[in-house]
């Protein structure tokens, strides 16, 4: 990740001094808005489906928050800005409300001219797809309707427990450990 | 009483700080440094090996990508070029990015060794004076080939498919040890049946008395004049949190860290800095995917992923190879979103994937940015556009003639090709930044061999032109893309790197 959201910062936003509701457990890399925004595109990425949950159902924007609270701070930085620029410019494509007060028609289609937009939207799109489909479909609760079994480890007793914590006692390759009659001197 | 673990206990946590005296120290525990480690060990010299990464064994590998891509890759797998395009793959582990490979092995190519020795300078490098490293290290990493009844449906789709275009597809080899076909091998193998380094060449460096020291990060050097006398790291203690100070006192400083983070360290101790060019030439070997879709289950997350390769196009620099993914990493990866990308994912048994390796002509540079975190600038070069295209056209004719009834390409938004008469819609793709996903594994070429000290950074045998006593010892070295998954490359170079240090003996740092 990498957001060039540079030239986007410091324009008018459509909606400036909007407040936004306090999510519901603390904060460790995005803000109020930001968090806001996430959650609001998050469901328009991944949505639910046919009784199956969404991205936003499954509490992917809580664990990004947690997960990006581990990056460095200039990726964490670059994608606050990005979802602030999603959700103030707007009116950049002729839409003059707030992304979080549109419909989920006028959410796609918005998030549609970010993905076929300039260089910098197609980055920030690109990264927010990356990060809500990857964050989404590692939770063990979206594997069932896309019929992924899952890990081994926990389910699969390979003669090591199924927790697989029991001691392996041989090596499985014999020439870890044993010398290797290499040539000697200097190689050509 | 249960048996003992047949490889070396984990190494103790940081509780204080620590200084220590070595011969050799090594920085980075990957294909490179994992083995250069080893052979100076096993000749009896005192080897510290320095790993920024943690210690994580088969215990700790529960084959997740919620808790392995963020212990295992660096920046969790989320590293990109400056410009978003390109997402940079690479180990942050003991191991290095041999933990979390596919096991892929191909020896040198012959006519890239050539290259290297006739165009860029790369001394008495060729495929005979490294034979006797590459038996070596195939024989300890025990390269064999995959047995037919080791492929999966995704695999024979795949040769399939090539075969009745008239393409010749073939088995890789791989280094495993009676592989239970578990097919978590990119998080890590957690029974000990991937040969990575973690499990041979460093248990190996261990067990000839090399110490190693996991979670230390080098952050500068001490000097005398042009010689390096000390390397000092902060080294994490993951359970308690704090950070110690580990100072290690030797005679030759060997940097294994990979093609992103060689370049840093060097850079941001300024080593190296008269040639200009620590950092430049990288190389990414670009990659992109196509999933087939197909009637039937393929299941191609069960098993061994990665099946077979094709070859046909690699006079043009175009690898093609059957691998297939978990979840996460197919669902970030295919482009397509909302109630599509709900449709696509709910045929994740039905696909089979493939991906598009190019032995890239382009260059990009690794530079310090904020916190002294490498920024990877890279621009594909138009040839490059053009071969991902005709390489993508060729994967997805393959899955056509082996019945796919939908080929899925992951241009941003989704393209879905019906049949092959959708295949000219791929002359028309725009391959750039955040229209086609793209990653890259394997990183390349930033502290290049060659003769000339003004054009390059280390001679043909890994010995830093400006810093005697200073050796690089990983795909850095490269002086172009290999153009072929290099971990036996990258281990072949490093044997020989050693065999050069030892034959040089005291000589090899003054």
């Amino acid at each position: 990740m990498g957001l060039g959201v540079a030239g986007l910062v410091g324009l008018p936003a459509c909606s400036p001094g909007r407040s936004y509701p306090t999510p519901p457990m603390s904060l460790k890399a995005l803000t109020p808005k930001t968090y806001a925004v996430l959650e609001a595109v998050a469901r328009r990425l991944v949505p639910a489906q046919s009784g199956l949950p969404g991205a936003g159902d499954l509490g992917v924007p809580t664990y990004l928050d947690w997960r990006l609270a581990s990056l460095p701070k200039e990726l964490v930085g670059d994608l606050n800005k990005a979802l602030e620029a999603l959700e103030d410019l707007t009116w950049m494509r002729l839409r003059f409300k707030p992304f979080t007060e549109m419909g989920p028609t006028e959410q796609d289609a918005h998030l549609l001219a970010w993905q076929e937009g300039n260089a910098e939207q197609r980055q920030a799109f690109n990264a927010l797809l990356r990060l809500v489909a990857f964050h989404h479909h590692i939770l063990p609760r979206a594997w069932a309707p896309i019929h992924f079994a899952g890990p081994w480890v926990g389910r699969v007793d390979v003669g090591l427990g199924k927790d697989n914590r029991g001691p392996m006692a041989a090596n499985p390759n014999p020439h870890v450990f044993k010398p290797f009659p290499a040539p000697t001197g200097s190689p050509t | 009483m249960s048996a003992p673990e047949w490889f070396p206990p984990a190494p103790d946590l940081a509780t204080a700080d620590e200084v220590l005296e070595a011969e050799i120290c090594v920085i980075g525990s990957g294909a490179g440094g994992a083995v250069f480690a080893a052979e100076m060990a096993e000749a009896g010299l005192k080897v510290v090996l320095l790993e920024k990464g943690p210690y994580v064994g088969r215990k700790d590998f529960n084959q997740q990508e919620r808790d392995m891509m963020p212990l295992l890759y660096e920046e969790g797998g989320l590293r990109t070029t400056v410009d978003g395009g390109i997402q940079v793959l690479h180990g942050h582990s003991v191991g290095g990015s041999t933990t979390v490979n596919w096991a892929i092995c191909f020896d040198p190519p012959p006519s890239v060794l050539q290259e290297w020795n006739t165009k860029h300078g790369a001394v008495g490098l060729n495929v005979a004076g490294l034979k006797p490293s590459v038996d070596k290290v195939r024989h300890i990493l025990n390269v064999q080939r995959l047995r037919e009844d080791e492929l999966t449906r995704n695999g024979q789709l795949f040769m399939e498919g090539a075969r009745r275009l008239g393409m010749k597809a073939e088995r890789f080899e791989h280094n495993r040890t009676e592989c239970l076909r578990s097919g978590f091998c990119m998080l890590g193998c957690a029974y000990d049946r991937k040969q990575t380094m973690n499990v041979t060449y460093v248990p190996r460096a261990r067990h000839f008395g090399a110490q190693l020291r996991p979670n230390a990060e080098v952050v500068s050097f001490e000097r005398q004049g042009a010689q390096l006398t000390a390397a000092v790291a902060q080294r994490l203690n993951p359970e308690t949190g704090k950070t110690h100070r580990l100072v290690v006192k030797a005679k030759l400083f060997a940097l294994a860290g990979g093609a992103i983070s060689t370049p840093a360290l060097m850079l941001k101790a300024g080593l190296a800095t008269r040639s200009g060019q620590v950092g430049k030439n990288l190389r990414l070997h670009p990659t992109t995917a196509a999933v087939g879709i197909f009637e039937q289950p393929v299941k191609a997350a069960e098993g061994i992923h990665f099946g077979a390769y094709v070859r046909d196009l690699e006079p043009e620099g175009i690898l093609l190879e059957s691998t297939f993914g978990y979840p996460g990493l197919i669902s970030s990866s295919l482009g397509a979103w909302g109630n599509q990308g709900r449709e696509l994912m709910a045929k994740y048994d039905h696909m089979a994937g493939a991906i598009v390796l190019l032995k890239d002509q382009a260059s990009g540079r690794v530079e310090l940015g904020a916190e002294g975190r490498p920024r990877i600038h890279y621009e594909l070069a138009d040839g490059d556009r053009l071969r991902f295209q005709r390489g993508l056209r060729a994967v997805a004719a393959i899955y056509f003639a082996a019945g796919a009834k939908e080929v899925v390409l992951p241009v941003m938004g989704g393209l879905r090709l019906k049949g092959p008469g959708d295949l000219d819609r791929i002359d028309q793709l725009e391959v750039g930044p955040n229209r086609l996903a793209l990653f890259s594994a394997h990183q390349m070429g930033t502290t290049a061999m060659g003769k000339d000290p003004y054009r390059s950074v280390v001679d043909g045998y890994g010995r830093c032109h400006e810093h005697p006593n200073v050796w690089v010892v990983d795909a850095s070295v490269f002086p172009t893309a290999l153009g072929v998954n290099p971990q036996i490359t990258i281990a072949s170079l490093a044997d020989r790197s050693a065999r050069r240090v030892l034959a040089l003996g005291q000589k090899a740092w003054s």
